[in-house]
């Protein structure tokens, strides 16, 4: 299913079959609902399976962005890249799976920094050779003693992305969630209060 | 250190206990730090290996010890038949000065410890030197004595060493060992280190308890015995040797 396809399931089942011409909310209006949705799904996906096994989850939320390319800032010596989409808040180790140097054909796996442990790690032992990063929203630094210009990275994260026309990234049982929570958002929306002047509130 | 199979890496021994405790693979760069501490912990304690390095003796009769120093197993010179030659420890050497130029001058006295002056004593004196009369122990030559003191990083020499180099045996600091490799029979105990730590100071809940703690603790210990008892093993034809050389002639009575 892509990003599309679920945008147009949900504005008809609030439309009650097919939405009429400028009916509202619009598609890409939807397209943004339903990241939020999916972003919702993610985290309860996580929260069930806590419940019921060992924390995960669901394979099907993960994505790749490749060949995110990296500048160095001068100020700090670290290098900056930035990813199409910020990772999920689902606990650590499960928004950003994995980052990885690329390069010549191979990839060298990256160290990932807990965001509040960033100003610890320089000061404990580390692998010999490694190269550590961390994000900052869809922001990444990466911490290096080599020089890493010219090289990019890529990343296995839990993140939404994608235009109308890409797969909708979330598996198929999480689907029904994502309507609900979005079908919740606009039934008995707040009715425009026109007898406010704006000066009393109520 | 040499590419054998009995070495693994730790970061391997990281990766098995991230499978074994279904943990996300972005744990790793907490739980590396935690590891070294264990590989510290059982290198220093059951798996360390010794090193040998050949030393200059400066004129001040004193040894630089190498950077990657640790603990000290046993000083020596060398024979003309490629044995080594074990200096003893002399507790009493004196410590003064101990990296001055002058070290030797500085530390002359002007007591006659050869005569018997009254607030000497000996526990046997056979009017030149101190020796055993009865129970002669089996042992190779020593070849001058020694002392360490490794707050400034040297090894004293008594003033009459003659020799220009000495061997020292010691056992080198984990952290010199780069690539972090130990012997496989370790994994366990490094898995075992690694459960107990990892949930040691994190609140209780589903990972923790106090009773969780305790026991991965008793764990570890239980592995580090294990792997104690396969690394320092005491293999008959050994055992026979030490009882061989601990035989002394003893006058009876």
């Amino acid at each position: 299913m892509t990003n599309k396809q679920l945008a147009e399931l949900i504005q008809r089942r609030l439309a009650g079959g097919d939405p009429p011409v400028g009916f509202s909310p619009k598609i890409e209006e939807l397209l943004l609902w339903t990241r939020i949705g999916i972003a919702a799904a993610a985290m309860k996906n996580y929260s069930d399976t806590a419940n019921i096994d060992v924390e995960n989850i669901g394979d099907a939320f993960y994505v790749t962005f490749k060949n995110i390319a990296l500048l160095r800032d001068d100020s700090s010596g670290n290098y900056e890249g930035t990813v199409p989409a910020a990772p999920y808040g689902v606990p650590f180790g499960h928004d950003v799976a994995s980052g990885y140097l690329e390069g010549d054909g191979k990839l060298a796996p990256m160290v990932r920094v807990n965001q509040k442990q960033v100003d610890v790690f320089r000061k404990l032992p580390q692998p010999p050779n490694s190269v550590f990063f961390w994000f900052e929203g869809s922001k990444v630094v990466v911490v290096s003693e080599v020089p890493l210009t010219g090289r990019s990275v890529r990343f296995r994260m839990a993140a939404s992305g994608g235009g109308l026309n890409d797969t909708v990234n979330c598996p198929d049982d999480a689907i029904p969630f994502v309507i609900d929570y979005i079908e919740r958002k606009f039934i008995n929306p707040m009715p425009e209060d026109l007898s406010n002047d704006g000066n009393n509130k109520r | 250190m040499k590419d054998l199979q009995k070495y693994s890496t730790l970061d391997t021994m990281v990766y098995e206990y991230i499978n074994q405790a279904n943990l996300p693979s972005a744990a790793f760069g907490r739980l590396w730090p935690i590891a070294v501490r264990g590989f510290k912990d059982l290198f220093r304690t059951t798996v360390g290996e010794l090193v040998t390095r050949r030393l200059t003796v400066l004129p001040n009769k004193i040894v630089q010890l190498p950077a990657d120093f640790d603990s000290l197993s046993k000083v020596g010179v060398l024979n003309q038949a490629g044995q080594l030659l074990y200096m003893v420890e002399d507790r009493n050497l004196s410590t003064y000065a101990a990296v001055d130029d002058n070290r030797v001058a500085l530390n002359v006295g002007s007591v006659d410890a050869t005569s018997n002056y009254e607030n000497v004593f000996r526990n046997y004196y056979n009017g030149d030197a101190p020796m055993h009369l009865f129970g002669v122990p089996y042992g190779t030559q020593f070849v001058g004595s020694y002392k360490l003191k490794a707050d400034e990083g040297v090894i004293l020499l008594s003033s009459d060493t003659t020799a220009s180099e000495v061997f020292i045996e010691y056992k080198c600091n984990p952290v010199a060992n780069s690539d972090f490799k130990i012997q496989d029979d370790a994994t366990d105990a490094i898995i075992a280190w690694l459960a107990w730590k990892d949930v040691a100071h994190v609140a209780p809940g589903r990972r923790s308890s106090p009773t969780i703690v305790a026991q991965r603790r008793r764990d570890y210990f239980l592995e580090k015995k294990r792997l104690s008892s396969r690394v320092n093993a005491a293999p008959v034809h050994l055992l026979a040797e030490i009882i061989l050389r601990g035989n002394t002639l003893a006058a009876k009575f």
